[in-house]
């Protein structure tokens, strides 16, 4: 077998190479212990301050390329469409552009509007910048920070299609303009729920279940009181009312999370898988509500 | 010292420096754009930190798998130093027992990613295990770490080629046998 491995210098010390080995996994350990007790907090504000507005802006490129590959259908009558844009002069083309930003904030505001006449809460909209690179945790970033009035502890919803407002994440950690949130589906995460049944209410824990093979769960339920499939789980808010230090305890009663699919019986309790209303994974736009009007 | 050393040392500053920056604009990239069909995105910067330690050794790969995991430490909310850790680690389970074989054997690179795979999930379930929650480390390895491991396989080939050809290029090599 023909070996074609690097010609050494004559001279160079044999101990260079695991020396720099060594002293780089010694500095990545060394942050990880500095970040691990919050002394990397301020600098990782300022990095996730300039970085977020980018994440964001290569997010919504990304959509633009998606838009790009969809069925060919659409590519003919975006194709005639763009015909029809070239024609126009750029002053045109550029009032074109703002109108499309203008129509898409006055969606999103629309959006907000409506939720916040129906429930009692005060939002905040923003758009979802990166999200971790692999699947061991789940969570994702949003372009605005404590600035803006998020704090930790604040429930995260989103909304798809004709699916109502749905709790997708808590936030986690904030900086001056970024918040990272941390998923329901993410198996750290764990969520007081409750199911209306005539003038009763079934109890339990929404616990995030992505790493274990499904999403979110409801687990910690009375092996007497009945699931079905189909029912409505919303959030039960129980942190709010007992402990107002906690960091869950921002999350209101009522907030909808996702209906009954399956039930099942472990031991003294009922646990159920929940389809959740709004996939976390799809997002592109939430709203975190930073006041629960109560 | 003189001149012609300090501006040697200057370059090498500079040219590091760009390393650091491209590798931070692709894990931004990774963040941000790469489609995840299933949750699941094929995880370049392993891959390419991989090819690099299989075809430039593992003291030059350890820099990229640096830079790379602080990219995507701070793209990602995760803690500093996570991604490098898993990474480096990766680099290493990746090069070392395969350092006797050809460059050019197709299944240099197929081995060394899922051998850097292996180690990168290893690392990571690890540092999660202990900063962040215990999780059951088979349902892990059967919902997380395998599919992405399976995902990194396909452009791995590719990017190895690319690599590997843009390598001979620009240094030129001979196999040593030939001597």
């Amino acid at each position: 077998m023909i070996r074609n491995r690097p010609i050494k210098i004559p001279g160079a010390s044999p101990y260079r190479g695991p020396t720099l080995i060594l002293v780089i996994v010694l500095l990545a350990l060394l942050l990880l212990a500095l970040d691990y007790f919050g002394m990397l907090v301020p600098v990782r504000s300022r990095v996730e301050a300039m970085l977020t507005p980018v994440l964001v802006w290569v997010r919504s490129s990304g959509d633009w390329l998606t838009d790009l590959a969809a069925p060919p259908a659409d590519i003919a009558r975006l194709q005639a469409e763009i015909s029809a844009l070239q024609a126009e002069n750029s002053r045109l083309r550029e009032q074109a552009i703002q109108l499309e930003a203008i129509q898409l904030e006055n969606s999103r505001l629309r959006d907000q509007l409506r939720i916040e006449q129906a429930r009692p809460w005060q939002l905040v909209g923003t758009a979802v910048g990166g999200r971790t690179p692999d699947t061991g945790r789940r969570v994702i970033v949003l372009a605005a920070g404590s600035d803006n009035g998020v704090q930790p502890g604040m429930a995260v919803i989103a909304q798809e299609g004709n699916q109502p407002p749905a709790l997708i994440g808590v936030v986690e950690s904030t900086g001056p303009q970024s918040a990272m949130v941390l998923l329901i589906t993410d198996f750290s995460s764990a969520v007081s729920a409750q199911i209306y049944r005539g003038d009763t209410v079934v109890s339990g824990i929404v616990q995030g279940r992505w790493q274990r093979g499904s999403r979110i769960r409801l687990e910690e339920v009375d092996r007497e009181a009945i699931l079905n499939g189909g029912e409505v789980v919303v959030t039960a808010g129980l942190t709010a009312r007992l402990a107002g230090d906690l960091p869950r305890a921002a999350i209101p009663p009522d907030v909808p999370i996702g209906t009954i699919e399956t039930v099942a019986t472990e031991g003294q309790q009922q646990v159920a898988e929940i389809r959740p209303f709004v996939d976390p994974d799809r997002v592109r736009y939430v709203w975190i509500i930073v006041d629960a009007g109560e | 010292m003189d001149n012609r050393r300090r501006r040697r040392i200057e370059e090498r500053i500079a040219a590091e420096v760009l390393l650091a920056l491209l590798l931070l604009l692709l894990a931004l990239l990774q963040s941000a754009l790469l489609p995840r069909p299933y949750g699941v995105t094929p995880n370049l910067l392993l891959v390419l930190v991989v090819c690099q330690g299989l075809l430039a050794g593992p003291t030059d790969a350890v820099r990229w798998a640096f830079y790379a995991g602080i990219g995507l430490d701070l793209c990602s909310g995760s803690l500093i130093g996570s991604h490098a850790l898993a990474l480096l680690g990766a680099v290493l389970l990746a090069t070392l027992p395969l350092i006797r074989l050809s460059r050019g054997n197709w299944l240099v690179p197929l081995l060394g990613v899922t051998f850097g795979a292996c180690a990168y999930h290893a690392i990571l379930a690890l540092i999660i295990y202990l900063s962040v929650a215990p999780v059951p480390l088979d349902r892990y390895l059967l919902v997380s770490a395998l599919p992405e491991a399976a995902a990194a396989l396909v452009p791995a080939l590719p990017l190895y080629m690319l690599l590997h050809w843009q390598r001979t290029r620009r240094y030129g090599e001979v196999a040593i046998d030939v001597y």
